[in-house]
């Protein structure tokens, strides 16, 4: 008797799981995708998310839902993503902040382990920035002087062993000076603690910061990539200054782990189609985010936080916050 | 220059920009009266409306949802003891413990005209020395905000009640609240014991909502058929319409209070709330009868209301001049330039001065007709201080749980909020007082950043705090705030 309910169970169970399966691969999507954010409303993360859901909004039938859960630089809500379903209705925003975390994770969760990436979206330029009266006129100003005094140069950033402080820390590394990394809240403050002489610069992304830069009140002394940029031709970027450094802020999509590859697929073609919507463009376009390519195939995705990862873990090592 | 402002009155006339102030203004005040939406979101809401409007009609639309979120945040305050956005705290101490003694009516009438009165106030500061106020708040570095929130931090035997060992105790414990999650200055964890849900610290709205509302519930449950005081001797809105010669006592607040407001909102990282608890405090300090302080003290009340309006004024000026957001709200709206084609920061000014003045000017008649909108929608919401309390408090809770869970649809925020709930009700059975736990939640974050900022600044000289002629001064009056007391009211020492 035990037994025959046993088959039975078995047998309710794979049909089930058939119909359950050809219902879904008919349907998908069905319902409402709800996309992670894993930082507040109104700051970089969210209005990159929010500029590719307007993208995708005309694509799907289904609606886009965005949620905001801010937290621990980003753990929070990847700990949430990573206890959805994986049947690819959620939807999680990364960002470099969480390769980094995945070095030391902060909770159970891991970008690595638990998350397939869909697509890499945006690739930002960081710029090195100082107040438009300086002293300093060049880079090889700054670096002289660094290198006389150790540790005198102050450095303004965001999130403390997070992207931030790395890319400061790791860059000025590159160059043999020894700066000091003073953390800030916002980018709000990093500008006007600039302004107002209270720390000598930043490295920040470069569309916060280029308004002021071309207004003369900032300076920027550096680009950190491959190339000059196009917003700020007269500026060096890091390769003419003998140094091999190019990283830069990364932001991709993902989806739980185990999501049936076809639905994967269909984010993928939905997401690239709406990368070249007119209101993503000028979102690219008003963020300057068109001087290197933002979009990496899911393949592609993977190698590259892969290596990033391993990146980091040196860096962190380095600077003594992991053995 | 006078041109520029012609040019941007005719403008806000146009039917179309008249019913953009009606609708923002009465979004803000939605959103601000409802504790799940804070100002910056309802602003974010409305960000995809604006897309297919003329930029002009956009940013009036806009600003007046800005202005109406800080001033329907107290509606809440007042009348339900909910403080909808933390610059709203010093309004439910004061201006529910009001409500409560059936002057509902009164403390709105006050709340009211303060709060249109602060914000007119900064626009005219605004308008006329925007690039001024920029350039001061400039010079606010590390060591100036650790004086400021120093500052803040000295009233709080102003703030204790009956007795001061009780109310440093329960600032302590405001202290020990804003260590807790990941630290600013490392980025490493304090007092989460490995757990997620103190990882991103303690938010103010829960922490407050928990400590001031739900307790309330929790004190008023113990006697639950009891009548409501606030309806006992409910008094309507045309008896208790303030009589001029309050405000007229009262006119050293009343001037204090907004220049407080917009310098402090102008100041990123500092903004509506620092600049509400500030003027607070500072009311407390200069009070002629500090014992009503937690009890419903009008000028608490009258400080607080018209400096966290006036931050908007100071909020816009960093924005406007140099493409700084001063606070959170102010950031949203560099989303909205940007969907316009505009670059905020220091040439748009001389790019677009329509768009600029046509703010300015958007603004000050956002106040003006935020005044009218306010006094329709408060007849309104008093109809529900009727009500018994069993119910009442019922549709309170309801706001309060709405409310944790809104800000970052989170559960971890709901479990907070009724643990602040069960701390405050033991805190106001034993006679401690809240208010100073708040003021130094609220302050004791900025207060330990700013300081170990200055000290890495310093390379770790504390001289660096007093050898800058701005922090010297503003510690140099938290000194006196703290000494003066001891010699003028020793009777303050009671409790010691």
């Amino acid at each position: 008797m035990r037994r025959a309910t046993g088959v039975w169970v078995a047998v309710l169970g794979l049909l089930g799981w058939v119909a359950g399966f050809c219902g879904v691969a008919a349907a998908y999507p069905e319902r409402a995708i709800e996309i992670i954010v894993p930082f507040g409303v109104g700051g970089g993360s969210d209005t990159a998310a929010r500029a590719v859901a307007e993208g995708m909004k005309p694509l799907l039938k289904v609606p886009l839902v965005i949620t905001n859960m801010p937290g621990g630089g980003g753990t929070k809500g990847m700990l949430h993503a990573a206890g959805q379903p994986a049947d690819g209705y959620t939807v999680f925003a990364v960002t470099t902040s969480h390769l980094i975390d995945a070095v030391a994770p902060k909770t159970r969760a891991n970008i690595l382990r638990d998350f397939d990436p869909i697509m890499r979206i945006q690739w930002d330029t960081t710029a090195v920035i100082i107040s438009g009266d300086s002293k300093f006129k060049t880079i090889q100003d700054l670096v002289e002087y660094g290198k006389k005094n150790p540790r005198f140069l102050k450095f303004a950033g965001t999130s403390p062993g997070g992207w931030s402080e790395i890319q400061t820390m790791a860059f000025f590394k590159k160059l043999g000076v020894d700066v000091t990394f003073v953390p800030f809240e916002s980018g709000a403050e990093i500008k006007a603690a600039i302004l107002g002489g209270h720390i000598h610069g930043a490295c920040e992304e470069l569309a916060e910061t280029l308004p002021l830069v071309q207004a003369g009140k900032l300076k920027a002394l550096a680009v950190i990539m491959e190339k000059r940029h196009p917003a700020l031709p007269d500026v060096p970027a890091t390769p003419e200054l003998g140094v091999d450094y190019t990283q830069g802020l990364m932001r991709a999509w993902a989806v739980r782990k185990g999501t049936p590859p076809e639905r994967t697929k269909y984010l993928h073609d939905v997401i690239k189609k709406a990368l070249d919507v007119p209101v993503y463009k000028k979102f690219v376009q008003d963020n300057h985010l068109y001087a290197r390519p933002g979009y990496l195939g899911p393949e592609e995705t993977r190698k590259y936080w892969e290596s990033e990862v391993k990146f980091f873990m040196d860096v962190l090592k380095s600077l003594g916050y992991v053995k | 220059m006078v041109e520029h402002y012609l040019t941007a009155f005719a403008a806000i006339f146009h039917p179309q920009n008249l019913l953009a102030l009606t609708l923002g203004g009465l979004w803000g005040l939605m959103a601000g009266a409802l504790p799940g939406i804070s100002t910056s979101m309802g602003v974010v809401l409305l960000l995809p409306f604006t897309y297919a409007m003329s930029p002009l009609t956009a940013f009036t639309i806009l600003v007046a949802a800005y202005c109406g979120g800080i001033t329907g945040g107290s509606i809440t305050s007042i009348l339900f003891g909910i403080p909808g956005e933390p610059s709203s705290v010093p309004t439910v101490i004061e201006g529910h413990s009001l409500a409560k003694q059936g002057r509902a009516a009164y403390a709105l009438w006050v709340f009211l005209l303060c709060s249109i009165g602060g914000g007119l106030f900064s626009v005219f500061v605004m308008m006329a020395a925007t690039p001024i106020i920029a350039n001061f708040a400039l010079r606010f570095g590390p060591p100036e905000y650790f004086a400021l929130t120093m500052l803040g931090l000295s009233v709080v035997s102003g703030l204790s009640g009956g007795s001061v060992l009780k109310g440093l105790i329960s600032c302590m414990l405001g202290i020990f609240l804003a260590t807790i999650g990941t630290d600013g200055i490392t980025g490493l964890e304090r007092f989460t014991f490995g757990t997620t849900i103190l990882l991103g610290g303690i938010s103010f709205i829960t922490a407050m909502v928990g400590l001031l509302a739900v307790s309330e519930i929790f004190i008023e449950a113990e006697e639950p058929f009891k009548e409501y005081k606030g309806s006992a001797n409910y008094r309507g809105m045309k008896e208790e319409m303030p009589k001029f010669s309050e405000f007229k006592e009262n006119w050293p607040t009343l001037t204090k209070s907004p220049i407080i407001g917009t310098i402090v909102g102008a100041l990123p990282g500092a903004g509506a709330t620092i600049a509400a608890f500030l003027a607070y405090g500072e009311a407390a300090r200069t009070s002629k009868h500090p014992e009503k302080f937690g009890n419903g003290a009008v000028e608490g009340l009258m400080a607080a209301e018209s400096a966290n309006n006036a931050s908007t004024g100071g909020s816009m000026t960093i924005l406007l001049s140099l493409g700084i957001p001063g606070s959170n709200t102010t950031a949203m709206l560099i989303a909205a330039f940007m969907i316009h084609g505009l670059q905020p920061g220091p040439l748009l000014l001389t790019q677009r001065p329509d768009i600029i003045y046509g703010i300015f000017v958007a603004m000050l008649m956002a106040n003006v007709f935020l005044l009218g909108l306010t006094i329709v929608g408060i007849r309104m919401f008093l109809q529900l201080n009727r009500l018994p309390y069993s119910v009442f408090s019922a549709a309170i809770m309801i706001l309060c749980v709405i409310g944790a869970f809104g800000l970052n649809n989170n559960m971890d925020d709901l479990y907070l909020m009724l643990a602040f709930g069960l701390i405050g009700y033991y805190m106001r059975k034993y006679g401690f007082p809240i208010a100073p736990a708040v003021l130094a939640l609220v302050l004791g974050d900025l207060a330990e950043l700013s300081l170990r900022r200055s000290l890495l600044l310093s390379l770790g000289d504390p001289l660096i705090l007093v050898s800058r002629p701005l922090s010297a001064i503003l510690l140099a009056a938290a000194v006196f705030s703290i000494v003066y007391p001891l010699f003028k009211k020793p009777k303050m020492l009671q409790g010691l």
